[in-house]
């Protein structure tokens, strides 16, 4: 089956060609939110984002269909986006580790 | 080690002209820090009870604080205060841009204004000096027409202007300060004071940016921190890449879009209002306040029918694309844009405006007032009727002259509408809908100043699902744990009034609150702290001190209002909000629930120490901040 994918703000990825906003993914049938989450290359991975299924909230084991458009929103947060590119872990304040764990 | 604070404040008297320096002690600062806090130190002491807010006896200051002018991100801020001609009680408002950083390197931590110029006046603060000049020249230019004068007249373009603008010559009640032609202590109508007082404009200069940091090292390791950090910081990235229109589609998402006049939470138009579209068809470039790296402010160039919208305008940003976007039901940017750059050419505030604009067409639509009242047909979603009602009340023209009022004056000057207005205290809804963020509810019915999306933290920041991130910082503030989606319980009321007060202290110190806070900003509390004891070299200022600021900040702005008569009857949400919500979405059907709001404000007022059947601040509570000369 074949879905599009909506990325919004932080989400967007900026390539030399452009900004790319919106994919297209061949899905194997019953394949769920969070699958298909997993095969598109994202420039940042926020912890939290709204997940939304041809205009309605849904939760990442919600299965897709033929012809869905899948939203991805970040929001006020995307909370503490985690660098896909980068190993290292969170950056740490100024002097001191309290937000080292921070998601 | 240094003291961060220039120790002057003026005193203005436009009727004798009179300027006064005055020196406060160390303890003045340590107990007010600048902004909103200080400003009400001097409107507590001076203004009397029945007064006229465009009266000669109102009295306005403009006050930045002593964090004002460090080089880090989130400084430059500058808070008017005065008793509101829009909101019943007192205003309040903050700006951002170079003019704060700029008023302190002049050599001011602040201005109190009172009294009425014969003729229109400027002031000019320049490396310690002040004096009036005649502005009667300046009166009834544009905001960019001032600026380019000035500039002119003093022969120096760093200069800084905060200005009326027309609007605020005119007394329209939603009139704004304008900084840049395009920045605005918006809310709460203090354009139209400073116009009553024939007060054009303070100018500012000062030729060393130097001031006594007390750990200038520090403060330079926080800001270098703070700059790396926001491409890890999913919030504060989205709002440099695409501003604060970044939230359009999220808020639309979640049904907190106020659409057609807060009749529904999600706008079918919401894609072409939004920060990406934004950023790929009209924006040119981003902007930034004094030594700010988050850069969000937008500039954008377009036209709308026929009509440029110029660079120096900047951009809309979020509020005013829900404003005169959803609002209206107009999904037309470049007609957004050009209404932004009314109200920034006139000095409006462009939340009021856009939303006393809707208010006007729910009132066509619904048949309350008629073409031949208005001048032409003014449905929603009709964007050049938007434009054109924007441009009206700038002016004053026709149906423009009762909306400059306000919805609220407009409505009982009519005697029509009532029953379609959105305001509390007569202050317009800002676009966060209490239906999605329930605590935005109380705080829009107990905050002083009216409905403010600005005076606390919205709800997501600690519901289930809320990062480790807002969790780790809100720990700090005493909550260890999430809290259910759409709760208004005690827990809740509790994270509503603790982050109100955090907020407050954010419009004392006049620190930028996409900067600073309790939770998603680049700065968490203790980096807030850490930063003003790397300004001030007090060493021992805790977290309990920041919130005590903030707090008593709060109880300062209800005691002007319970002067002035005002009480718990006053602190209610309108009745628009008490029905379902028409449209789509998660927030379709809701309502707010009077009971819950009724039962919320109990325990607000117990927290706060606050009476329950006055809503006004105890005499213990008082005593215990410190403001018992001033009950």
């Amino acid at each position: 089956m074949r879905i599009t994918v909506r990325l919004h703000t932080i989400l967007r990825r900026e390539t030399p060609e452009g900004i790319i906003d919106r994919i297209s993914l061949d899905l194997p049938a019953m394949t769920t939110v969070s699958e298909a989450i997993r095969r598109i290359e994202l420039p940042i991975r926020p912890r939290t984002m709204l997940l939304v299924v041809n205009g309605k909230l849904v939760q990442e084991d919600h299965v897709l269909g033929e012809g869905d458009e899948l939203r991805l929103v970040p929001g006020v947060s995307g909370g503490r986006a985690d660098r896909v590119a980068e190993a290292g872990g969170p950056a740490l304040g100024p002097d001191r580790g309290r937000e080292g764990n921070a998601g | 080690m240094g003291t961060s604070f220039t120790r002057r404040i003026l005193h203005v008297d436009l009727t004798t002209g009179s300027l006064t320096h005055e020196t406060p002690p160390e303890s003045f600062y340590r107990t007010y820090l600048g902004g909103s806090a200080m400003g009400l130190h001097y409107i507590l002491k001076d203004l009397k009870a029945g007064v006229d807010p465009l009266g000669p006896e109102n009295v306005l200051t403009l006050m930045v604080s002593v964090l004002t002018g460090a080089p880090i991100s989130g400084q430059s801020r500058m808070t008017a205060n005065a008793l509101s001609p829009l909101v019943d009680g007192v205003g309040d408002s903050q700006c951002g841009g170079f003019f704060p950083a700029e008023m302190r390197f002049a050599g001011f931590d602040g201005v109190v204004v009172t009294g009425l110029a014969a003729e229109p006046v400027y002031l000019w603060l320049h490396d310690g000096q002040a004096e009036l000049r005649p502005a009667k020249h300046l009166w009834g230019k544009t905001t960019s027409q001032v600026d380019d004068l000035l500039k002119g007249e003093l022969g120096d373009d760093k200069i800084e202007i905060a200005q009326c603008g027309p609007a605020g010559e005119k007394r329209v009640r939603l009139a704004a300060i304008m900084n840049m032609a395009n920045r605005a202590n918006g809310r709460t109508g203090l354009g139209a004071v400073m116009g009553s007082k024939n007060l054009k404009a303070v100018v500012v200069r000062g030729t060393s940016k130097k001031l006594p940091w007390a750990d200038a090292r520090k403060i330079n390791e926080l800001a270098r921190w703070g700059s790396g950090e926001i491409e890890n910081n999913g919030d504060v990235l989205g709002l440099q890449k695409y501003g604060t229109a970044s939230v359009i589609v999220y808020q639309n998402t979640i049904g907190s879009l106020p659409t057609r006049n807060y009749n529904a939470g999600q706008f079918d138009g919401f894609e072409a209002i939004s920060g990406e579209r934004m950023a790929d068809t009209i924006l040119k470039d981003n902007d930034t306040c004094y030594a700010c790296s988050v850069r969000c402010k937008r500039v954008v160039e377009t036209e709308y029918a026929g009509r440029p919208v110029e660079k120096r305008h900047g951009g809309p940003e979020y509020e005013t694309l829900a404003t005169f976007g959803s609002y209206c039901g107009v999904q037309d940017m470049d007609a957004i844009a050009l209404a932004n750059k009314i109200c920034n050419e006139y000095g409006l505030d462009t939340i009021g405006t856009g939303a006393t604009v809707a208010w006007a067409m729910e009132c066509f639509d619904r048949g309350l007032v008629s073409e031949s009242e208005v001048g032409f047909r003014a449905p929603f979603g009709d964007a050049e009727a938007m434009v054109r009602l924007t441009e009206a009340i700038a002016r004053r023209d026709g149906v423009g002259d009762i909306l400059a009022e306000g919805s609220r004056r407009a409505a009982e000057r009519l005697g029509r509408g009532r029953e379609l207005l959105i305001t509390v205290k007569g202050a317009e809804a800002p676009a966060h809908m209490p239906h999605a963020k329930r605590s935005l509810g109380l705080i829009y019915a107990v905050n002083p100043f009216g409905a403010d999306h600005q005076s606390s933290e919205h709800d997501p920041m600690i519901e289930d699902g809320a990062s480790e991130l807002y969790m780790g910082r809100l720990a700090l503030l005493g909550f260890d744990n999430t809290l259910p989606a759409l709760s208004l319980g005690p827990d809740k009321v509790r994270f509503a009034l603790k982050s109100q007060q955090f907020y407050s202290f954010l419009d004392s110190a006049d620190l930028c609150q996409f900067v600073f806070g309790p939770a998603w900003t680049l700065y968490g509390p203790q980096e807030t702290v850490d930063f003003v004891r790397a300004a001030t070299g007090w060493d021992d200022f805790s977290l309990d001190e920041l919130v005590a600021v903030g707090e008593r900040r709060l109880n300062m702005l209800r005691l002007v209002n319970a002067r002035l008569g005002m009480s718990r009857k006053d602190d209610r949400l309108p009745d628009k909000f008490f029905a379902p919500l028409q449209g789509e979405g998660p927030t379709s059907g809701v309502a707010i629930s009077k009971e819950e709001i009724e039962a919320a404000k109990d325990a607000y007022y117990d927290l706060a120490g606050w009476d329950r059947a006055s809503g006004n601040p105890s005499s213990d509570t008082l005593e215990r901040l410190g403001l018992g000369w001033a009950a």
